[in-house]
This record gives structure tokens, C-alpha cells and sequence, in this order.
């Protein structure tokens, strides 16, 4: 019965925006992919929710700084298991234009683990969708390995 | 004995419990899907909600650990036991005359009232700033809806009491309508029916008065630090509440069925409950944003209750 | 109010505008700037590219064997600005339109153009010079074709045998003897 479940439950991922000190630029991506008609993530089933501890999908744009460092791992804390994580856009992998920056640590990865990543500066909402598909096959792949209830 | 089984049939299938589940979750994918219709999108599918539960009963359940841990579980289970039972006493026309005896309009203002207790109850729970913004905000709002509420409940059974004085059983407004013919072609019922329209958006928190749990503002307010199963029953409960206000204004104004036997008014309900779902919330989420908290107030205070007094007014004077 | 309506009505009458992406492939402008491209047959070695890099994502090695250098263009920090293929006097970097990018976190440092140019080979002693693609022979070296093919310490004695030759200085081995 859980099996069955488990299939069904990646048709409806619920997305959550981080900015990890970015130039807004991945953001106003995000944001057209889910808001605008041309792009309507919403046919996926999918939905910007307001609360981290309603997320499924993680999507988070910026180089880490250091300013923002502590408060985006709490938030990232916050969102309940199974989580996918998709970086949108070079900075959270490698710093982009940014990088060696005098605010700017190391990428990402080294505190976050990412699961998905869509390079791009920014990239295309159509990538950006491409990159949410990826992140619900990968929830399916995890949801059927059984890491549900992992803390 | 045969009035227990008949209410434990009631809160269990139908028109409570799985029913009103269905329904309501039916409802809610109805109106997404036409709100991006109206937005020129495609909209999920139509079974969306149905996934959304599925979704939430796969996570983890995170509970801060300054919260109060038993009113925190609590507060959704009370909510949506509250809101099935009172699906269970709304009458459907031609189908099912309400539970006997309880069907009583002063029960359910007793009763309507459950789930926004049940939100406030979460927000205070929560220990977080945002869950009481939430919490004091749903409070005031809820003063603010259940004025034209009120209003409107003594508008109807002042006008189907007549000469004999008010009537609150709905089996009596129901066997007047079938009567008379619907409240809702009664012009003195109009200003009444208006105000209805417009509590229901509000007591939903859709459209102009998504305030408690406003996205952009409180960050969900009282729902903040739910995840997992429990907001899975804080979504059923709001879809089970959908059904109850829309039964209840069709009940209240236009539950003439079409005589088609069990299923066709069953259907002819359900298009009923649709039409208005897309005439009251639908269409205010997409044409309007959301208003401050004292404006929502003053909305209601100041154009909605006025209307709904009209209708009492007149009903008074046209005894 | 009326306004609203009538814009309502106009969407359901109007219908969906959505793109059809994912469930029909997503239309690419013609001059639209993906991930970029190495030739490595064009490449000069000039380093040009590395130079303008916007994020720094080139990177130019020589190889472990010493027969050639290795660019390695890493595209999690490339930021498509067209920089390098902007200013690549051969066309080796090019952008490519390709923006289907998307891949698992696991494969991150495989994401790049990693490209072998092997060094020329100087015509007359054989030693290692920079790549002299046809593209470049055509570009700048049509003014002395056999002096280009050479290393730095030919190709100066080639234009010092030259200027001795056009300006009548006999060249001798060893110094002239005081008369």
C-alpha cells in the first residue's frame, strides 16, 4: 500500500525558494516559471508554497555568503524529509562571477548537498522546469529505495 | 438506536466523511483548475488535492520543541472531526433530510466556527511570532465574518417563520423552499444571498480576504510549522469546510432538487455547489488581491452586514 | 468590477497560452547563447579566451606528457556571456545554442570541455611551437608563409640572413680580421 503511495506522492512537488545571497537574477527566473501562463509549472502539479516545512523540492540560487550562511542552513534545516535539492544557476556550484569574492565562500556543497544542478546564467525557465523533472525522478528513485523517515 | 446508526452513517458516508472528503477535494481541484483557465494557464489536473494528500502522508512530521506538542496534534484532528460532523447535519435536497432533530441553524453556528478555532488553536501552538499573527488575525477576521453570518441566518428564518415567528430547523426552511420556491428568487432574500457570497471567500480565506494566511505576509501564519501528515489533515479539513459553507448556502437559498431520483439531485447538487464555488471564490481569487486586516474588517462591517440587515429589516416589516 | 469581467471572459474565450515544454520540445532562438564549444584543430594556444573569461571558467595546462596543452572549460561556472568566442581570432571557441544542461549533483566536475591541443612543431629544428592551424596560416601568416612555420630562434635568424642579404652585409662565421 506504502508502494503504491509512494508512486503517486512525486506528482505533486511542492517547491521552496532559497536565496543564498544571489543577484536576484535565478530569481526572477523562478518566478516566471511557476507565475507567468507561458511557463505554468503549476501543470505539474507543482506549487510555491510559503513555509519551508511544506517543501518537497529546494530550489536555491547564490553563491553562499557569509553574511547569510547560518540563517540558510537553518532554514534548509527546517524542510522535512524526503527533500530534493536542485541549485539553479552557476553560483551555488562554483561561485559564478563571483567567485574569489572577499564575502563569498566556498560553494555550496560543502554544507548543502546538492542534488540537481542547472547550470545557466540564468538559466531558461524551460531549464529550470527541466531541472525540477529531474529532481521529482530523483525523489522517485529515493521514495522507492525506502529513506522516508530518515533523520 | 436507529437514529445513532443514522448519524453514524451520516458522519461516516455520506453526506459526512468520505463523501464530503471526495467532494471537497474535488471541489478545491475544480477551482484551481479554473482559476488558471481564468489566468490563461493550464491548471493541474483535476484529482490535484487527492495527490497533494497522498504527497504530505509520505514526510516526516517536524514539531518544534517549544510548541505544545498535544495541542499542536490536536488542533487539526479536532478541526476536521468537527467540520465532518457538520457536514453530516446539511440537508441535500432530494436526497437527505438531515440528521433529525439536529439539523438546527443555531447548532451550526455553533458548529461553523470549528475549523477556524482549530487554525487559531495551531497558530498558538506553534511558538513561533508568525503562528500568533496568524492566530490574532484569525481572530479578528472571524469576528468580522460572522456578523453577515448571523444576519443572514435570522434574515431567512424570520421570512420562512412568517406570521408563526422564526423557524431554525433547516428540515422547515427546506420544506418551505420546496414550497414556495427558492429563497433565492424572493427579491426581499436578495441583499441575504449577497452577503452569503460574500462570507463564503471569507470564511475560506480566499481572494480578498486571504489574511490569516496570507503567503507573502505571515508566511502561512498558523499553518508555518506543520509538515507531513498533520498539514495532510489541516488540507482535508479545509476542503471538508469548502462543502459545509456551500451546502449551506445552497440549503439556506436554493435547495429545490430537479427530481431525478437519488443521483440526478445528487448531481443537480453537485453542479449547484460548483456554480457557486465558481461565482463566490474562483472568480474573487483571480480578479483581486488581498486587503489589510482592518480593511477586511471594515468591509464586512461596513457593506456586507448592512446588506444582510436590509434583507432582516424587510423580512421584519413583511411579516 | 466590469473591467474584470470582461477580461475573465476575454481568458476563457482566448484559452491556455501556455508553451507546450515539457511535453513538446521547448523553442530555441536562432542566435540564442548556450554552452560553448572547443575545436581544438582551430586552437592557437593565445590564451585570449582564459584572459576575458567573465568567471574564470578556462583553464589552459600543459599536459602531463608535455606534447600539448589542455583546456579544460568547467561549464558549472561558465556564465554563457560569448566573451571567448567574441574574441577568438581562429573561431575554435564557438557558443553553441544547447541550453539542455541539467544533470545530477553527482556528475559536477564532468560537466566541461576538456580538449587536447597538441604543440606544433618548428619546420626546420623540430622544436615545440604553438599550433599553427590552416585557419591562422590563412588569417596572418599569407605574408611569409615559409618564415611562419617557424620557432622564435629560426624565424630570427631567417629575418637576420634576410636583412643582410637586402642591405649587402656579407655574413661570416667568424669575426672580420682588422685589416
Amino acid at each position: 500500500m506504502l508502494q503504491f503511495l509512494s508512486k503517486l506522492a512525486p506528482r505533486s512537488p511542492w517547491i521552496y525558494r532559497i536565496n543564498a545571497g544571489s543577484c536576484n537574477g535565478c530569481d526572477v527566473e523562478m518566478a516566471t516559471a511557476a507565475l507567468i501562463p507561458r511557463y505554468d509549472v503549476e501543470r505539474l502539479g507543482c506549487k510555491y508554497c510559503g513555509s519551508p516545512r511544506h517543501a518537497d523540492v529546494v530550489l536555491i540560487s547564490g553563491p553562499l555568503t557569509m553574511r547569510v550562511r547560518d540563517r540558510v542552513l537553518r532554514v534548509f534545516d527546517e524542510i522535512p524529509y524526503p527533500k530534493v535539492t536542485v541549485a539553479v544557476g552557476v553560483c551555488p556550484v562554483s561561485g559564478g562571477c563571483f567567485r574569489d569574492g572577499y564575502s563569498v565562500g566556498s560553494n555550496i556543497d560543502h554544507y548543502i548537498p546538492l542534488d540537481v544542478i542547472v547550470p545557466g546564467c540564468p538559466p531558461r525557465p524551460q531549464a529550470i522546469m527541466e531541472g525540477v523533472l529531474k529532481a521529482v525522478e530523483v525523489w522517485r528513485a529515493r521514495l522507492e529505495e525506502g529513506v522516508c523517515s530518515h533523520s | 438506536m436507529n437514529s445513532i446508526l443514522e448519524a453514524a452513517f451520516a458522519t461516516v458516508i455520506f453526506p459526512g466523511g468520505l463523501f464530503a472528503l471526495a467532494l471537497g477535494l474535488l471541489l478545491k481541484g475544480a477551482d484551481r483548475k479554473m482559476l488558471a483557465r481564468l489566468q490563461r494557464r493550464v491548471g493541474p489536473p483535476l484529482y490535484q488535492p487527492v495527490l497533494d494528500i497522498i504527497k504530505l502522508m509520505t514526510k516526516e512530521t517536524l514539531i518544534p520543541h517549544t510548541a505544545n506538542e498535544v495541542a499542536f496534534r490536536l488542533a487539526p484532528v479536532l478541526g476536521l472531526t468537527g467540520m465532518l460532523v457538520t457536514a453530516a447535519v446539511m440537508p441535500i435536497g432530494g436526497v437527505w433530510n438531515g440528521v433529525s432533530g439536529l439539523g438546527d441553524l443555531l447548532v451550526l453556528l455553533y458548529l461553523l466556527p470549528i475549523p477556524a478555532m482549530a487554525l487559531m488553536l495551531a497558530g498558538g501552538a506553534s511558538s513561533s511570532p508568525y503562528g500568533s499573527l496568524g492566530f490574532s488575525r484569525e481572530m479578528c477576521l472571524m469576528f468580522a465574518y460572522e456578523m453577515p453570518l448571523i444576519a443572514s441566518f435570522l434574515a431567512v428564518s424570520v421570512r420562512v417563520g412568517g406570521t408563526a415567528g422564526s423557524v431554525l430547523s433547516l428540515d422547515a426552511i427546506m420544506a418551505y423552499q420546496l414550497q414556495n420556491g427558492p429563497l433565492l428568487f424572493d427579491p426581499v432574500m436578495l441583499p441575504a444571498a449577497l452577503a452569503l457570497l460574500i462570507f463564503i471567500p471569507g470564511t475560506m480565506g480566499h481572494g480578498l480576504f486571504d489574511i490569516p494566511e496570507a503567503e507573502t505576509e505571515v508566511l502561512e501564519g498558523p499553518l508555518l510549522e506543520y509538515s507531513g501528515p498533520l498539514l495532510a489533515v489541516f488540507n482535508l479539513m479545509s476542503a471538508v469546510k469548502l462543502v459545509v459553507v456551500l451546502e449551506l448556502a445552497v440549503a439556506l437559498f436554493c435547495p429545490n432538487p430537479i427530481g431525478g431520483g437519488i443521483v440526478g439531485n445528487l448531481v443537480w447538487h453537485v453542479c449547484k455547489c460548483l456554480v457557486l464555488l465558481m461565482l463566490s471564490v474562483t472568480c474573487f481569487r483571480a480578479a483581486t488581491g488581498r486587503l489589510r486586516l482592518d480593511q477586511g474588517f471594515s468591509f464586512f462591517v461596513k457593506y456586507t452586514s448592512p446588506l444582510a440587515l436590509v434583507s432582516l429589516g424587510l423580512a421584519v416589516m413583511l411579516r | 468590477m466590469l473591467p474584470f469581467l470582461k477580461i475573465m471572459v476575454r481568458n476563457l474565450i482566448l484559452g491556455p497560452s501556455t508553451d507546450p515544454f515539457p511535453f513538446a520540445p521547448a523553442k530555441t532562438p536562432d542566435k540564442f547563447r548556450g554552452c560553448a564549444a572547443h575545436d581544438p584543430e582551430k586552437c592557437i594556444l593565445c590564451g585570449i579566451c582564459r584572459h576575458v573569461c567573465a568567471p574564470g571558467a578556462i583553464q589552459i595546462r600543459v599536459s602531463e606528457d608535455g606534447s600539448g596543452m589542455n583546456l579544460v572549460l568547467w561549464h558549472n561556472s561558465c556564465v554563457f556571456c560569448g566573451m571567448c568566442a567574441h574574441y577568438c581570432p581562429t573561431g575554435a571557441m564557438t557558443m553553441t545554442s544547447n541550453w539542455h544542461l541539467t544533470h545530477l549533483g553527482a556528475d559536477k566536475f564532468s560537466n566541461c570541455i576538456d580538449s587536447f591541443i597538441p604543440f606544433g612543431e618548428c619546420a626546420q629544428c623540430g622544436a615545440k611551437i604553438q599550433p599553427r592551424p590552416q585557419a591562422i596560416i590563412d588569417k596572418i601568416g599569407q605574408r611569409q608563409p615559409d618564415r611562419f612555420l617557424l620557432c622564435p630562434q629560426c624565424k630570427r635568424e631567417s629575418i637576420a640572413k634576410h636583412v643582410a642579404q637586402v642591405n649587402h652585409i656579407t655574413t661570416h662565421e667568424t669575426p672580420q680580421e682588422t685589416p
